[in-house]
Order: structure tokens, then C-alpha cells, then sequence
């Protein structure tokens, strides 16, 4: 009994260590059938949910108060410019104010007072946006429970990322303040659907079915209605809970998000979401290149891991198992995608590589699989943006978005580049230079710097 | 002849009368007896270090600071020579001793002595050290209760010296904070907003009942002037006093912030994390009454080597801002330099109260030695001395009473076997209203 549990907890230790779990907590927990990501719980309304605000870009010209013409100005010079949306600009100036960019070109006016930074030999992105992460702002309301001077922030955005989903919200990673870091609240009712589990299959299935037919009901009330006003309304007392959730989705209020692996639950999903003209996100699709136009058809979006590896089925006997090749066959076929490590969380321990401190190597193994490399790059900027419903925001450089870049020592996908600033409203966020963190790899104006006497990695047999 | 024995009489007794007074005062009554304590060296906390010095104590209070100074001869003498004397050590955040209980939410009338025990409680820890009063706070998160001032006297009968000095905040994660101060002054609000409505209800009536009278007095005028004299009498009758009703006595104290008494406890917020700074301000500001009042500016910081204080450093000394810190708190933020927080917030201009490492004998008995290696590392030896007398008192609204030696203040000592900034240095003795209460030849 006793050995039992040592075993136990000897096994546990070695899934912990050999497992690249992000130590910030809050595990993804598959919600059982239909559930909703969410809030927390106790944050729930009964009835009507509150609907995410449309998010409304703020318009430029108004605001600016007329009598103040003056503003912050932020002019990076001389960067090849990647704006993802449209043509990338060889020693171009980006130009913002107050946060929002203003103008993009070669030899823009620049106002004196602008605070400028020579990025001559740099190369400029939008900030990446991860579309999921944990323990990089806060859970929930960022404002209310981010910690300003988190380490997860810094290590984020010195691997570029500067927006992301914490699973309720979509927020800036801005550190030393609590305020102004929402984006857009944002959440996906959390779908399971797989082979694996028939009972929820069907209950999902059921509901759907069921609340399709009331919908109808309801239309042909309204129609009634129009001849004789008294018409009894189809009774909807019993839309709640799962049949809640159904309802949304048929009327396309929310998006649906599942984690979908094998090209037989593909076919699956795919089949349900065609039936029922919902919309939704499938997380993994390892085995999506066998048939991509299922995806495509259905008009799903995808968040590939390209790096993930899974076994084909043998007692299928078809084509099956995860390839690197994935994300090119399903860009080729039209299927919007955007690209996520294995790991959800920022780790300092564990296999480095697997979290989202390396996002853009991420997407470069994709490229080694073929994939286009500017759509590469679209696949952590633009493409998570408009999944995430934040594309009028961030995600691309264009007049009128925030003003979020990173500024690259190199091409983003290498894995020799580093960040060399990251700027989230027209701010500095990060410079690799002051920050302590990866300064002393590969300084601007140093091919080899000496190490440092004291400092980390020693060589081995040095006393510490 | 008769008549003069009589006056004689008159006059023994009258005699008797005025001398009385004068035996008394002459008699070795403590509270009337000069007291002198002879030092090799007094730092008096004012920048003055006399050497050797003397202090003269008259009536409970310091008298004379000096040396060679003229004082009765039937004066009580300590004499203490090669000993250092400062004024006595004020520990400004204890729940040592104390009869441990949480208390969680809004409590703000709740008094830590209610969890003292004379019997049991530790005295001699705070003399071992050299705390001559101790500010006791509750456990728990929000806001516990109030912090009390006592004398850390053995046996005291006048142990409280302020009832009630700040009001601790506590708070472990943001979302705690916002909850504890949004609750906290919600319900403040609440019960201002119940004495309002029943003072309009109150005023209302009171309206009413006069013109009901001034209607009748009318209807009487008519009928004549035999009833005028009745119709006076209402008139007679002195309008009732408003009385407010209860309050909730566990927020009166957050209805007096409100309300901008001036006897409102300031609130100090211990700051697990510099994080939390901000979001406390964002939770005060989100307050309507407190938005525009200047931001919270007094703050408990933990004691840990974790945690990046030194990105609030700038904030805090903006703010001018008074911290109570544990000298070990220290931080990394580059791997090569460490920054010691205490010494950069004092330099920048807060003020500077130092709490022991941790809150026990051990903690508190390497209060000294843990300020001289702070010294050694760039905080003045005056800001050192301070942050355990001057500063605490200041806290806690007492400076017109202790925290220097000074004349006119209160005689509480603590005497050094050398430089109390020196590593290694002893407390001797400890010293109270002028009573040595800790002796440690006593302990021999």
C-alpha cells in the first residue's frame, strides 16, 4: 500500500519533470460535454449573458481635442518594415501618436519633438499575438489581477508576444501599470466531440437537434404572429444549460472551440458544425492533411502545433499520425490557421522550446514544412487577431492600429533573432539591452562578447 | 488667657496644615523623586551625541539632557558607565504573543487586546530587544481590526498609550483587495447614506408636526385668546434631539475616512508583492469619495529577498511615502548588483521604519545588528537610529511623547553595551517611565 503510493508518487514527479507544464497553473481542463470557456463560475448570470462590446476602433480624428494639436509621437527609423497586411517597406519609419499609428513610408515628415529610435538594420512586425496563453496577464480581468512586474511579461514579450487570450480576455502585455491592458473580452463555448466519449457525442447532438427544432418554432410564430397578435409563444423555459449553449452557437452569437486530433473526429465535427451552420475553431488537427478540404468546407479555423507529434492509428489501417507538412496543405487548401506551441504557459524549466517563449520557432517549423514564410509570420500576428476579434487592433502595422510592434535583430522566424524592443502603444515595453534577461547574447556592435566573469552558464568543475 | 491659648492652638494646627504638603513632597515618593541616569554616552536622536551624558528625569518626564549637570543629592541614580543610551526602541507591527486569530473581512473596531493575555504574553522578548512599546495588530486579511500601542512594562496598569493608532490592510491577491476595499467602503457608504435617510425622515417629521401646530394655533387664534395660552405650549417644548441611528460599528472607522474626520486612523497596506501597490490605488481611486484624495501612502513591505520591490522604489518616493520594512528585504533585479531596498527608499526621501526580520525574539533581538549592515550599506546612521524610534513614533502620532531624548518627552531608554550600530551590540538595560524594567546583570 505503501510502496504503492511512494510508486505513485515517484511516477508523478518524473510526468512533472519530464512534462513541460507551465509552472503558472491554471491547467487547461477539458470541460466535460458542452461547456463554456469562461469566466470563472461564480462570475456567471443566470440568462442573458452580457455580449462582448463590438469592438469599435476609436477613430482618429476624434481623438485628438482640437485645441491640443500636440501628441506622443514615436518614430522608428529605418527598419524593414513587414506590415504583413500589405508590402514590406525597405528602410521605412513607422510613425505613432498617442499610441496609434499614424503613417508608414519611406521619408514621412517626422515631428521634431517625436521620440525616435534608429532601428537601422532591424526589422519591425506587429507584436505577436498568442491566441491562448497562461500566466502572462493575469487570469480573468487582466486589470484586476495582473501583476505589473510579473516575470512571465518580461520573458513574453521578449519572445515577441505582445496581445494574447488568457482564456476570458484578450490583453496587452503592459507592465507597471493595471490599467488600459483589455483588449476585448473574448469567449469560445468549449465543444467536446470524439469518438471517445459517444454519451456526450450524443447529448451535444440531441441538444443541438432540439433547440434547431424550437428555433424553427419560433420563426413560424413569428410569422403566425403576424396574422393574429395572440399567438402563444413556443415555450423556452427549458433552454438552459447545454440547450443554452446550442442556442448560441445555432445563431451564431459564439464560436465554438475544440480540441480535435484523429481525421475520424474531424470528419465528425466537421459533419456537425455543416449540419448545424455553426462556427468554429479546432485546436491540434494533427491528421487534418489526410483530408483538407473537410476543413475548409466547413469553414472551421484552425490552431496548429506544428511541432506535435502523434502516432497513426494501426487498427484504422488508413492514412493517419501527425505530419510537418500540415500547415502547408492546409493553407494550400484555404484553411485560416494560426500557429501555438505545445505549451500554453511561459516556463523556465523543463525542454526549452515547447512554450510560448519560442512562438516564432514555432511557426518556422512549419515553414520547414513548407509553408510560405509570410504566412508563417500571419499565422501569430494577423491571423490569431481576427480569430481573437482583435484584428482591428493589433496583429498587422496599418494607419489607425495600435501601435504595437517588435523590433527584430533579425528575420522573426530565424533562430538566431532576438527581440530587440518591444513597443505596445507607442511605449517601450521591453529592451533587450536594459533588461538583464538575454543582454549580454549577441550585443548590437559585438559578434563575440566575452562572457561575463560572473555569470550564468558557468563552465562546469568552475566553483561556484 | 483663655483666649490665647485657643489662638496657639489655631495656629499649631495651621502649622500642621502647611507643613503637611511639605513632608509629603519631601518624602521618597518615586513619582516626585529626581531620577538621574548616568551614561557613557547618550544619543539623543537629535543629532547630538553627548559623551558622557546625563538624564534627568523630574516627574515622569525628561527634565535635563546634558553632562555634568547639578541634580539633588537625594536623586535616585542609574549609573551605567561605557554604555550607550537612545531613546527606546518602538516596534511599529507585532502580533507577538498574541493569542493567535484571524480575523477575515471588515472588522475595523476589532482591538488585539482582546487577544492578549498578561499572563502569558512575553514581555521580555520586546525588553531583551530594546522595544520599550509595541504597536499589536490582528491577523487577517482586509481589514482585521486597529493597531494598539502598549508598554511593553511587565506589569502595567496604564499599558494602552494609544488605543487605537492605523488601520491594517491585508490583502494576498488583487482580486483580495479589491474585494476587501470595495466591501469595506460600500458598507461605510451604506450606513452614512442610513443616518442621512433617517435625518431627512427625521427633519420631514419634525416639518410636519409644525405645521400640524401652526394649522391648529390658526384654528385656535379664531376661536379666541383663552386658548392662546395652550397653544403656547407646544412652542414651550424644546424640539427633539436628533438621534442618529447605530452604526455599524465595524466600519465606523472607514465612515470617518470618508467623512475626512480628523481623527481618522490612517490605513497602512502590507504589500505581499509591489504589484499589489498598484492595484491598491486603482482599488482606492475606484472608491468615488477617495478618488481625488492624495493615493495611500503608508505601506508594509514583506521581508523576503523576493520579489522586485525596487521597481515600486520610484513610486513610493514620489509619494514621499512611509514604509515599514524588515531591513533583510533586498532584490536581484540583474543578477549582478543587488539593491537594498530600505537604503534606496530612505535615500529617496521616504520615511523609514524598520521591522524585525521576523516577529519574534530572534527577529526582533537582530533589529541592531541588521541596521548596522544596512548602514554598511549606504543608509545613514542617523535614518538607521531613527527607523526604530523617531520614525515608528511618528507613525504612530506619538513624537510629541517618545522616539528621542529630549526634554519634556517621556523617559524611555535603552542602553547599549556599545554603539548600538556596532555588530554584536547588547541590550543592558531597558528602560521605561524612567524604570529600569530589563536588566541584564539580572539575568546573570
Amino acid at each position: 500500500m505503501i510502496s504503492n503510493f511512494k510508486s505513485f508518487l515517484v511516477m508523478l514527479a518524473v510526468i512533472l519533470l519530464v512534462t513541460d507544464i507551465p509552472f503558472t497553473g491554471g491547467t487547461s481542463v477539458q470541460l466535460a460535454g458542452v461547456a463554456e470557456a469562461q469566466d470563472p463560475p461564480r462570475r456567471r448570470r443566470r440568462g442573458r449573458r452580457p455580449q462582448p462590446p463590438p469592438p469599435t476602433p476609436e477613430p482618429l480624428a476624434k481623438e485628438e481635442p482640437l485645441d491640443e494639436p500636440e501628441g506622443e509621437y514615436l518614430a522608428i527609423e529605418g527598419a524593414t518594415i513587414h506590415t504583413i497586411t500589405g508590402p514590406v517597406i525597405r528602410g521605412g519609419t513607422v510613425l505613432s501618436k498617442d499610441g496609434k499609428i499614424v503613417s508608414i513610408g519611406v521619408d514621412i515628415a517626422v515631428p521634431d519633438d517625436a521620440q525616435k529610435i534608429d532601428a537601422s538594420g532591424h526589422h519591425l512586425y506587429p507584436g505577436l499575438v498568442a491566441f491562448r496563453s497562461n500566466g502572462l496577464v493575469g487570469s480573468g480581468e487582466a486589470e484586476k489581477s495582473q501583476d505589473p512586474f510579473a516575470l512571465g511579461t518580461v520573458t513574453g514579450l521578449a519572445a515577441g508576444i505582445t496581445s494574447t487570450w488568457n482564456g476570458s480576455r484578450v490583453s496587452k502585455l503592459i507592465r507597471g501599470q493595471v490599467t488600459d491592458l483589455t483588449l476585448r473580452r473574448q469567449s469560445f463555448i468549449s465543444i467536446s466531440y470524439r469518438s471517445g466519449n459517444p454519451g456526450k457525442k450524443k447529448e451535444l447532438r440531441e441538444a443541438l437537434e432540439k433547440v434547431q427544432e424550437h428555433l424553427r418554432k419560433m420563426e413560424q410564430h413569428a410569422l403566425e404572429k403576424q396574422k393574429d397578435p395572440d399567438a402563444a409563444a413556443p415555450d423556452d423555459k427549458w433552454i438552459r444549460g447545454p440547450y443554452a449553449i446550442a442556442r448560441s452557437l445555432l445563431l451564431a452569437e459564439k464560436v465554438a472551440i475544440s480540441r480535435v486530433s484523429t481525421i475520424f473526429d474531424l470528419r465528425e465535427i466537421c459533419q456537425l458544425a455543416r449540419r448545424f451552420g455553426f462556427k468554429m475553431i479546432i485546436e491540434g488537427a494533427e491528421e487534418a492533411w489526410i483530408e483538407p478540404g473537410l476543413l475548409a468546407r466547413c469553414g472551421a479555423s484552425v490552431v496548429l502545433t506544428p511541432r506535435s507529434r502523434r502516432d497513426r492509428d494501426e487498427s484504422r489501417g488508413a492514412a493517419g499520425g501527425s505530419s510537418i507538412e500540415n500547415a502547408r496543405i492546409l493553407h494550400e487548401s484555404g484553411v485560416p490557421f494560426s500557429i501555438m506551441p505545445a505549451s500554453k504557459g511561459i516556463a523556465l524549466w523543463g525542454l526549452a522550446g515547447r512554450d510560448l517563449s519560442h512562438l516564432p520557432l514555432e511557426a518556422a517549423f512549419a515553414v520547414r514544412g513548407g509553408l510560405p514564410e509570410d504566412v508563417a509570420v500571419e499565422s501569430i500576428t494577423i491571423e490569431p487577431a481576427r480569430m481573437l476579434g482583435v484584428a482591428d487592433r493589433v496583429g498587422s502595422i496599418e494607419v489607425g492600429k495600435d501601435a504595437d510592434f517588435i523590433i527584430m535583430d533579425g528575420d522573426l522566424l530565424s533562430y538566431m533573432s532576438h527581440v530587440r524592443w518591444a513597443i505596445i502603444d507607442g511605449k517601450v515595453q521591453y529592451d533587450k539591452m536594459e533588461e538583464g534577461l538575454l543582454d549580454h547574447i549577441r550585443p548590437p556592435g559585438e559578434d563575440d562578447p566575452p562572457a561575463p566573469d560572473d555569470h550564468w552558464p558557468r563552465r562546469l568543475g568552475d566553483p561556484l | 488667657m483663655k483666649r490665647r491659648y485657643f489662638r496657639s492652638v489655631i495656629r499649631f494646627l495651621l502649622l500642621i496644615l502647611l507643613v503637611q504638603p511639605l513632608t509629603l513632597m519631601g518624602a521618597p515618593d518615586d513619582s516626585q523623586r529626581v531620577t538621574v541616569i548616568r551614561a557613557g554616552r547618550v544619543i539623543t536622536g537629535t543629532g547630538e551625541v553627548l559623551e558622557p551624558g546625563e538624564v534627568v528625569i523630574v516627574e515622569g518626564k525628561i527634565s535635563l539632557v546634558g553632562n555634568q549637570l547639578e541634580y539633588p543629592k537625594n536623586a535616585r541614580l542609574i549609573d551605567a558607565p561605557g554604555q550607550t543610551l537612545m531613546a527606546g526602541m518602538i516596534l511599529a507591527r507585532s502580533s507577538h504573543g498574541l493569542q493567535s486569530l484571524s480575523k477575515n473581512g471588515t472588522n475595523c473596531n476589532w482591538s488585539p487586546l482582546r487577544q492578549l493575555n498578561e499572563e502569558s504574553m512575553p514581555w521580555d522578548d520586546f525588553l531583551e530587544a530594546g522595544f520599550v512599546a509595541a504597536s499589536l495588530v490582528p491577523a487577517g486579511s482586509g481589514f482585521p481590526g486597529h493597531a494598539v500601542v502598549v508598554k511593553t512594562t511587565p506589569e502595567s496598569s496604564d499599558r494602552v498609550i494609544k488605543a487605537a493608532a492605523y488601520l491594517p490592510l491585508n490583502g494576498r491577491s488583487p482580486t483580495g483587495i479589491y474585494s476587501s476595499v470595495g466591501k469595506g467602503f460600500d458598507a461605510a457608504r451604506g450606513e452614512i447614506e442610513k443616518v442621512k435617510k433617517a435625518r431627512e425622515k427625521w427633519d420631514k417629521e419634525q416639518e410636519e408636526a409644525k405645521k400640524k401646530a401652526e394649522e391648529e394655533a390658526k384654528k385656535k387664534d379664531g376661536d379666541g385668546a383663552a386658548t392662546e395660552q395652550k397653544s403656547d405650549k407646544p412652542e414651550d417644548e424644546k424640539p427633539k434631539e436628533f438621534e442618529p441611528p447605530q452604526m455599524n460599528p465595524a466600519v465606523i472607522e472607514l465612515v470617518k475616512i470618508l467623512e475626512e474626520n480628523d481623527d481618522a486612523l490612517p490605513i497602512v497596506f502590507f504589500a505581499q508583492n509591489p504589484g499589489l501597490i498598484l492595484h491598491l490605488d486603482s482599488a482606492i481611486s475606484s472608491v468615488k469619495e477617495l478618488k481625488d484624495r492624495d493615493p495611500l501612502s503608508i505601506f508594509i513591505l514583506p521581508g523576503s529577498r523576493t520579489g522586485a520591490f525596487h521597481q515600486v522604489v520610484e513610486l513610493l518616493t514620489e509619494r514621499k511615502a512611509t514604509v515599514l520594512v524588515p531591513p533583510a528585504l533586498s532584490a536581484f533585479p540583474d543578477t549582478y548588483t543587488r539593491i537594498y531596498i530600505p537604503v534606496v527608499l530612505a535615500r529617496g526621501g521616504c520615511s523609514l521604519v524598520t521591522l524585525p526580520a521576523a516577529d519574534n525574539l530572534a527577529g526582533m533581538r537582530g533589529v541592531p545588528a541588521k541596521l548596522a549592515e544596512l548602514v554598511r550599506y549606504g543608509l545613514s546612521r542617523e535614518d538607521a537610529l531613527a527607523s526604530v524610534t523617531l520614525e515608528p513614533a511618528r507613525l504612530l502620532g506619538l513624537d510629541d511623547r517618545m522616539g528621542t531624548v529630549e526634554e519634556g518627552k517621556e523617559p524611555h531608554f535603552v542602553l547599549f553595551d556599545t554603539d548600538p550600530l556596532e555588530p554584536g551590540a547588547r541590550v543592558m538595560k531597558t528602560i521605561i517611565a524612567g524604570e529600569v524594567v530589563w536588566d541584564r546583570e539580572d539575568r546573570r
